[in-house]
């Protein structure tokens, strides 16, 4: 019975040689398909340390911290037996260290006393695709949204314009030949080692987030960019509204060079330190001694495990989510943008909310540079008439 | 449904959760998280409790509704020191009393009264909770009791 109906490979590029590393590998497949088989394979299996080994790292820890409560369930799925080889995979996209395999065809399900059943493999999964990185070494399943950032920056490597533009959302498209990632990849010149470039990924919802890259670039290159999903799909993006949101994140995690670059160059110097001291000048203003009104009951139960631990809890966590970014004056290359709203500030027994204009200009200047917004807070006409006093 | 795919439910959860869901972040308590619960409203709440005086927080987890365990995961994420210093210490939960004050079909909430016991060497402390945990409310979800 053959394996698989169909594996057509269109590679859309460059012979990059992904083999760099000497390390040994901590899992993986020898090829994007096989890595989806054995992801599926052992998502049936309940087999938690080879899911991991087949995951990409970005996502490892969301499989690990994911994995644990659905084992319960996955006892009943020992009763059945699953086959792959009706499955249709065909890698339709493949550069150096990234694959879009789509999806098709069926598994065939037996046992529960039945005999077996089809069951259509797109019905189980969310998209009609899945996507899968090369990283050391070996292929792993990655739905993360770095993927999309290492098609720009790997295009840009092999002067793809197409490619870049289609990674790029709507809003974007056509631009990619001034986007500071397909850049990068031209710099850094198609016989690059991609597998030096290590990313982050944080997901503020299913469909939006951003994307930081942790080792492998020059340090005054911008690292962090906006990703949302269009489609399903991630595409590389930028909002005013979500540079501002990376920027306190970032400042907030004390991760001031990333958030410094998300500011224009030339007021990059007056802002950092009202990023340097943005997570001391929020915390200040917090009433310790207030304790959440009502908290939920693992909530109180974990103030009473501290009181039986006699330990004092003051472990601060400060997130910008209720943020509200309210935008006016807004052209194709500058907005002003507002602040509104609370930043949350939350340690276990204590919540309160901080107005982030307490610690925030109330209204701040963003500029579009190479498709890339950026906060400029003053504008350019006062800091230009200051600097010619 | 047929049986089997019934059976392949779980499976289908867990690729959503690993395609769809989010790592953290604002909508994060939306998450998709299946399994766990106690047969009645008390024993949910007396092993939510054993399990996380163990430290055992995925199994405490799995006593709690669907709404709050990706909020619980991340905030005993922080409850490391409490752990390593609860580990020098005797803790006896045996002085809770707990009494259901109401039950409804998918809903009841639990008063519960009495002394955690903490000893530490020769010291013994009580810690009263009469006065924090008078309601403590609880759900019927996938017709187990998880408390909410």
């Amino acid at each position: 019975m053959k394996r698989f109906l169909t594996i057509l490979a269109i590679a859309i590029g460059m012979m990059v040689s992904a083999c760099a590393t000497t390390s040994s590998p901590a899992g993986g497949d020898d090829s994007p398909q096989n890595a989806i088989i054995g992801f599926l394979d052992a998502s049936f299996k309940g087999d938690q340390d080879r899911l991991l080994s087949l995951t990409c790292n970005t996502q490892r820890e969301l499989v690990r911290l994911r994995f644990p409560t659905t084992t319960p369930l996955f006892i009943q799925s020992s009763a059945i037996a699953v086959a792959f080889d009706d499955i249709e995979l065909t890698v339709t996209q493949q550069t150096a260290t990234q694959a879009y395999i789509s999806i098709g065809g069926n598994l065939q399900i037996s046992g529960g006393g039945q005999s077996a059943q089809a069951i259509a493999l797109t019905d189980i999964l969310p998209y009609p695709y899945m996507t899968a990185v090369y990283e050391e070494g070996k292929w792993r399943i990655c739905n993360s949204a770095d993927i999309s950032l290492r098609g720009i920056i790997e295009a840009g490597a092999n002067n793809q314009t197409e490619s870049a533009d289609a990674l790029l959302c709507e809003d974007l498209r056509g631009s990619a030949t001034e986007n500071p990632f397909y850049q990068l990849g031209a710099e850094l010149g198609a016989s690059a080692d991609f597998n030096e470039l290590a990313y982050s990924v944080t997901e503020w919802n299913p469909t939006n987030g951003f994307i930081k890259i942790t080792s492998g670039i020059p340090d005054t290159q911008l690292n962090v960019v906006n990703a949302t999903r269009e489609a399903g799909e991630w595409r590389i993006c930028s909002t005013p509204a979500t540079t501002a949101r990376m920027m306190l994140e970032l400042a907030l995690t004390d991760d001031i060079s990333s958030a410094s670059k998300l500011v224009c160059a030339d007021q990059r110097e007056t802002i950092l330190p009202e990023l340097q001291s943005l997570r001391q000048r929020i915390t200040g203003l917090v009433d310790l001694e207030t304790r959440t009104t009502n908290p939920p009951f693992y909530e109180a139960v974990a103030v009473l495990i501290f009181e039986s631990a006699g330990v004092e809890q003051r472990n601060l966590r400060i997130q910008v989510a209720q943020v509200q970014y309210a935008l006016s004056d807004e052209t194709d290359e500058s907005a002003t943008l507002a602040f509104n709203g609370n930043v949350r500030v939350q340690s276990i027994g204590l919540l309160q909310n901080i107005p982030l204009a307490s610690v925030m200009p109330a209204t701040a200047n963003m500029i579009r540079e190479n498709g890339m917004w950026l906060y400029c807070p003053q504008p350019a006409s006062e800091e230009e008439t200051s600097t010619d006093a | 449904m047929t049986n089997l795919s019934k059976l392949i439910l779980p499976f289908s959860l867990f690729l959503l959760m690993f395609f769809i869901t989010a790592c953290g972040g604002d909508n994060s308590a939306n998450a998709i998280i299946v399994g766990g619960g106690a047969d009645s409203p008390q024993g949910a709440i007396e092993q939510f409790l054993n399990a996380t005086y163990d430290g055992e927080v995925e199994r405490a987890i799995s006593f709690v509704c669907n709404a709050q365990r990706e909020p619980m995961r991340l905030l005993y994420a922080d409850m490391n020191a409490a752990y390593d210093s609860l580990r020098e210490r005797d803790v006896d939960l045996s002085g809770l009393i707990y009494e259901v004050t109401t039950e409804e079909v998918d809903t009841a909430t639990i008063a519960i009264t009495g002394d955690v016991r903490v000893v530490i060497g020769n010291e013994e402390r009580l810690i009263n909770v009469d006065e924090r945990f008078k309601t403590v409310n609880l759900k019927l979800e996938d017709e187990l009791w998880r408390v909410c």
